[in-house]
């Protein structure tokens, strides 16, 4: 896990590996051995056979990921804040040690440098990073709900200044060897192959006499005078940033200033009595749960065959989209549509998407371009009998999908995987006739691709788990977080999300102000309202899929709300691209015409359900998708509450300090919750 | 072991200083080997090797062949060198290519070829570059300021890349007055000339669904919302009034090539995937055609476009064939005045003698099955991509039209001629 070896010039190598594991993490196990060897280095440099250490990874593309995140699950089980603050200060009191050790001591980081991986490194005299993608160095604990509890609010300001410091410990953004650099977190950055080496190289540096070069001028707003204009930005942003429902960003503002100026041991202190409350807070624990959810998710399958090439049929919106993302993770793509101008729109977003991953600086030129060029257009169906996986985005349209996917077959080999794109029709309609239909599956992706990380796999009646297994390799090369469904109209977040929206549009039937609902939606912490969502989507689409879902549902009710969705459509408030729909745009004021229009679709307009209680309507609506979500889980079409909770999170902007879904109907109680809580969570 | 010839892909072809001006040779490279690769079945690891040709060395990229192949999207364990042999380099790569696959060392390779002919280098006269270099060079302002004081204005004349490639140094004619030379020799007249380019254009534009088989579209920038997906060169509305208003480009007063009878200089790439018969048959493919033999044979550079009537009978004899045998010619048109030349030597039992030291002319070319999708006149010539789109082309027509033997041949700046003989796989 962690071997120390002292190499004949007196300088020892601290090298992180645990065996069996891809990742080198904290847990426990691994804190207890660093005290250990600690100790033995404290005495080898007491007696001088030791001049230097370098702390390397043994692991590819990683130095060290961060804290045991399930460890962060059984603290907040016991739910006791001191203790927690308690198990803080203990790993506090073993990255001070390394830091007080005589002897330089330099971390060589070659990868996933994160959180505490990142304080352990900070505790260092220096740090080198190397070159490599790979490497990611940041201090994301405020994406759990919680604050760096190592020294992180502590170390990190003192290095590099307050200003820069909040920015990485309130965005929780990570950054790349060059970048590190930049911020002077990383002190220099060498090739990747000799990492190890160049490491162990600055330490006997360091220990012959050599001296670390740091620009005093990055850390001038250390200096008193300067500190509160810092911080009064810094809290201007963590309000606006956080509407006052993440306490964490609070928190680490209050660490990193009360640090400044105070002995590091007084700032250690707090904020080890910091973090004790988040981590057993509801927040946090939903944070964490849902990264681990996700994380799982994205590991899934992870043994399958993986996909070399992929087909892209439909160079529109969607099909361009994943044809970019895929390129973008190193697929091999061939991208069909009926034309050279249809293509250019799909090739289009190929280049968008690969400069803006070169301007952020996700990764350099050369590399954006190569990937870039990993899409092949074609008009014809050439090209496609090397293609591990197909998946079509051509109109929603069962005859066209059907005719599609017979020309993939006659196209490719007898293990390609079609995967179809839809959004309502099933899976099992389009496989009908096809002939090889254990290899269709659904892949549904969100709009935009790049920006939505959730996509839904679909396992139809006859899909093979090969194919479903080719879904997930290629979700996952796309950097996706999938989840498995299956064959259910509106598939995991439409199906929940419609009859929302529905019990929104009821809501207004029955005399609701829209925008009353809306608010108590968005100060619920859905990222819009329901009627601001109905706009996006377009409201002839919504009735579209609202009707086959009613189709497919009849006895649910809900025909006034369908009545009035399909009379909008008709008057041509058809949504946001048509500048009118429930609001009017640009200026989001309600539609006038919008009175009349419930009226004739048998509702009440006299103003009677006005101004509702917000916490009522949130209730209400919410409630609603908690039945739906029940619903999916009694009838199997999803294996786990979880992988709603997590749909829900990715797909439909679900606020995930709530946890998800069903974990906030859990947490809430009342009818629909004990019954979540009885049947599922067990 | 033969060679086969897969399947392949060329960019469109656009004169230099039009639609594919600000696109680089690696990106028409790039497009046109991906898509090579995409149509032949082979999947990326299964390349063995890569093989450009390439004329004017695109300065960010001395071996091109290299930039391309790994932004095509193969490994980067796949090898790729360029090759130049002037006007037949991408022929040479085909070349190159079936001698690694018949000798076994490889069993799939990308074999092609590009130009950017609109972006060759401007160079700067020797005047501006020893300043340059003596101002980088000076240790001190002064004599740094020493050095500077010497430039005046005429150091910044620029010196077009392009025209310095374009005229021969072993005999200081350009290629040009190489066509006008032999149009005297062979006695060529202009309306020969103007009626041969004249049916090139005509050939081209009716072949417009033909020739799109063979390509794959480019997307042009700035906004990328473009895609050039024919051929820019072929006129619809050519006729020989307009071809003979044109004056002589190169000997004003008793010339007859003008720009009209002249292939104009152009942007383009094309490739071939070229694999064994095991290769092929392993993945089940439908190979195009099989490369049966091949020769280059050297000339005077005054007389360079005559090349195809030195190369094509040694080629045919390596293949034992005879020039009767072969249902379908690509010789490339460089200049009308050099083909029909070609043709008239090939035909002439006193060139065959003289020249050739053969006892009987090779024979004749038929003019319906030679060239039978236009040429190079009316497409352009991408110096460095025109061997490989020859043979792709004639690959992909003797396919259509069932044809036993196909000969693609061209003439190549500084006396040479190249062949390279197909036969149905």
């Amino acid at each position: 896990m962690i071997d120390l070896s002292i190499g004949p010039d007196g300088i020892a190598e601290l090298r992180f590996d645990t065996p069996g594991e891809k990742v080198n993490i904290l847990t426990e196990a691994s804190l207890a051995r660093l005290s250990g060897l600690l100790g033995e280095l404290e005495r080898a440099a007491a007696a001088g056979t030791v001049k230097g250490a370098a702390l390397t990874s043994g692991k590819k593309g990683v130095f060290l990921a961060g804290a045991d995140v399930k460890a962060f699950v059984t603290v907040a089980a016991a739910g006791d804040p001191a203790a927690a603050s308690a198990k803080a200060a203990e790993g506090q009191r073993i990255f001070s040690r390394l830091a007080a050790l005589p002897i330089p001591t330099v971390a060589g980081i070659n990868g996933a440098c994160l959180g505490g991986g990142l304080e352990l490194a900070l505790a260092c005299v220096s740090r080198i990073a190397s070159d490599a993608r790979e490497v990611s160095i940041g201090l994301p604990e405020v994406r759990l709900g919680l604050i760096p509890g190592w020294g992180g609010t502590q170390r990190l300001p003192r290095l590099i200044g307050p200003g820069r410091a909040l920015d990485l410990i309130l965005t929780g953004r990570t950054l790349d060897g060059r970048r590190a650099r930049k911020l002077g977190v990383v002190d220099a950055v060498v090739p990747a192959e000799g990492i190890a080496l160049a490491a162990r190289r600055e330490a006997a540096r360091l220990a012959a006499g050599g001296r670390v070069r740091r620009a005093p001028w990055d850390r001038l707003d250390r200096l008193a005078p300067l500190r509160p204009l810092v911080f009064a930005a810094a809290r201007r942003r963590v309000l606006a940033q956080t509407a006052g429902r993440y306490p964490a960003p609070r928190a680490a503002l209050e660490a990193v200033s009360y640090g400044l100026g105070r002995p590091l041991e007084e700032g250690l202190r707090r904020e080890a009595e910091l973090i004790g409350p988040l981590l057993v807070g509801d927040v946090s624990r939903h944070l964490v749960q849902i990264f681990l959810s996700s994380r799982a998710a994205a590991s899934a399958g992870a043994a399958a065959a993986d996909v070399r090439r992929l087909g892209v049929l439909g160079a529109g919106t969607m099909g361009g989209g994943i044809a970019a993302v895929a390129a973008m993770g190193g697929l091999s793509v061939r991208l069909k549509d009926v034309s050279a101008e249809a293509l250019a729109r799909g090739m289009r977003q190929v280049r968008a998407l690969s400069s803006a991953a070169a301007r952020r600086g996700r990764m350099p030129r050369h590399e954006a371009d190569r990937r870039e060029a990993l899409v092949a257009p074609a008009t014809d169906m050439t090209g496609f009998a090397s293609c591990d996986l197909v998946v079509e985005a051509v109109v929603e349209d069962l005859e066209v999908k059907r005719r599609v996917l017979a020309e993939v077959e006659r196209a490719t080999p007898p293990a390609c995987v079609f995967a179809t794109n839809t959004s309502s029709l099933s899976v099992a309609a389009i496989a009908e006739g096809a002939a090889r239909p254990g290899r269709v599956v659904g892949l549904h992706f969100f709009n935009p691709v790049e920006k939505m990380p959730l996509v839904e796999i679909v396992r139809g009646p006859a899909t093979e788990d090969a194919a479903v297994e080719a879904a997930l390799a290629v979700a996952r090369r796309m950097g996706k977080t999938p989840v498995v469904v299956r064959d259910t109209p509106g598939f995991i977040v439409n199906r929940i999300l419609m009859p929302y929206l529905g019990g929104a549009v009821e809501l207004l039937a029955g005399g609701a102000d829209p925008v009353a609902v809306d608010r108590a939606m968005t100060s619920f912490g859905m990222p819009m309202g329901p009627f601001a969502l109905l706009d996006q989507i377009g409201l002839d689409v919504a009735a579209h899929v609202a009707g086959v879902l009613a189709a497919a549902f009849p006895d649910r009710g809900g025909e006034t709300g369908l009545k009035l969705l399909h009379g909008m459509a008709q008057a041509g408030l058809l949504g946001m691209k048509a500048g009118k729909g429930f609001y009017r745009y640009p200026s989001r004021k309600p539609s006038p015409e919008l009175k009349a229009l419930v009226a004739a679709a048998g509702g009440r307009t006299d103003g009677a359900g006005g101004a509702p209680e917000p916490a009522a309507v949130a209730d209400r609506l919410v409630g609603v998708m908690v039945q739906e979500a029940a619903r999916l889980l009694e009838e199997g079409s999803v294996d786990r509450p979880e992988t709603i909770d997590l749909a829900m999170v990715m797909g439909a902007g679900f606020p995930p300090w709530r946890g998800g879904l069903l974990r906030h109907a859990d947490a809430r109680g009342g009818r629909e919750g004990s019954h979540v809580r009885r049947r599922f969570y067990g | 072991m033969p060679a086969l010839v897969v399947a392949g892909a060329r960019t469109p072809f656009a004169k230099a200083g039009a639609d594919l001006r600000r696109v680089s040779a690696r990106e028409l490279g790039v497009a046109a080997v991906r898509e090579a690769v995409a149509r032949s079945g082979f999947l990326p690891s299964e390349i063995d090797a890569v093989v450009m040709g390439n004329v004017a060395s695109p300065a960010d990229a001395s071996n091109v062949a290299r930039v391309i192949a790994v932004q095509a999207g193969l490994p980067e364990a796949v090898p790729a060198h360029t090759v130049n042999r002037n006007c037949a380099s991408g022929m040479e790569a085909v070349a190159e290519a079936a001698e690694m696959i018949g000798s076994g060392r490889a069993r799939v390779v990308v074999a092609g070829g590009v130009e950017s002919m609109s972006n060759v280098p401007f160079l700067v006269t020797e005047e501006l570059k020893d300043i340059l270099t003596a101002a980088a060079r000076a240790r001190s302002f002064p004599a740094r300021l020493r050095a500077w004081m010497r430039l005046r204005p005429r150091a910044f004349k620029p010196i077009p890349g392009l025209l310095a490639g374009l005229t021969d140094p072993l005999c200081g004619l350009s290629m040009g007055q190489t066509a006008e030379v032999l149009a005297l020799e062979f006695g060529i007249g202009r309306e020969e000339q103007d009626r041969f380019a004249l049916e090139s254009h005509r050939r081209a534009v009716a072949a417009a669904d033909r020739l799109r088989e063979e390509m794959t579209p480019v997307f042009l920038p700035p906004r990328w919302d473009k895609a050039l997906h024919d051929d820019v060169g072929p006129r619809r509305q050519q006729t020989m009034e307009a071809l003979a208003r044109l004056k002589p480009h190169f000997d004003r007063e008793r010339g007859t090539v003008t720009a009209g009878n002249s292939s104009p200089i152009t942007d383009g790439a094309a490739a071939v995937v070229m694999a064994s018969a095991d290769a092929v048959r392993d993945r089940s493919l439908r190979p195009l055609a099989s490369v049966r033999s091949w020769a280059a044979a050297g000339l005077s550079p005054r007389r360079m476009g005559l090349g195809p009537a030195f190369a094509a009978p040694l080629a045919l004899a390596r293949g034992g064939a005879r020039l009767a045998d072969v249902g379908l010619i690509e010789i490339n048109e460089a200049f009308a005045a050099q083909v029909l030349a070609c043709v008239a030597a090939l035909a002439s039992d006193r060139f065959a003698r003289e020249e050739l030291g053969l006892e009987r002319a090779v024979g004749e070319i038929d003019p319906d099955r030679a060239n039978v999708n236009g040429g190079a006149i009316a497409l352009g010539h991408p110096v460095g991509a025109s061997g490989a789109r020859l043979v792709l082309t004639l690959a992909m027509e003797m396919r259509r039209r069932g044809a036993g033997l196909g000969l693609a041949t061209l003439c190549i700046g500084g006396g040479q001629g190249m062949a390279v003989l197909l036969e149905a796989a």
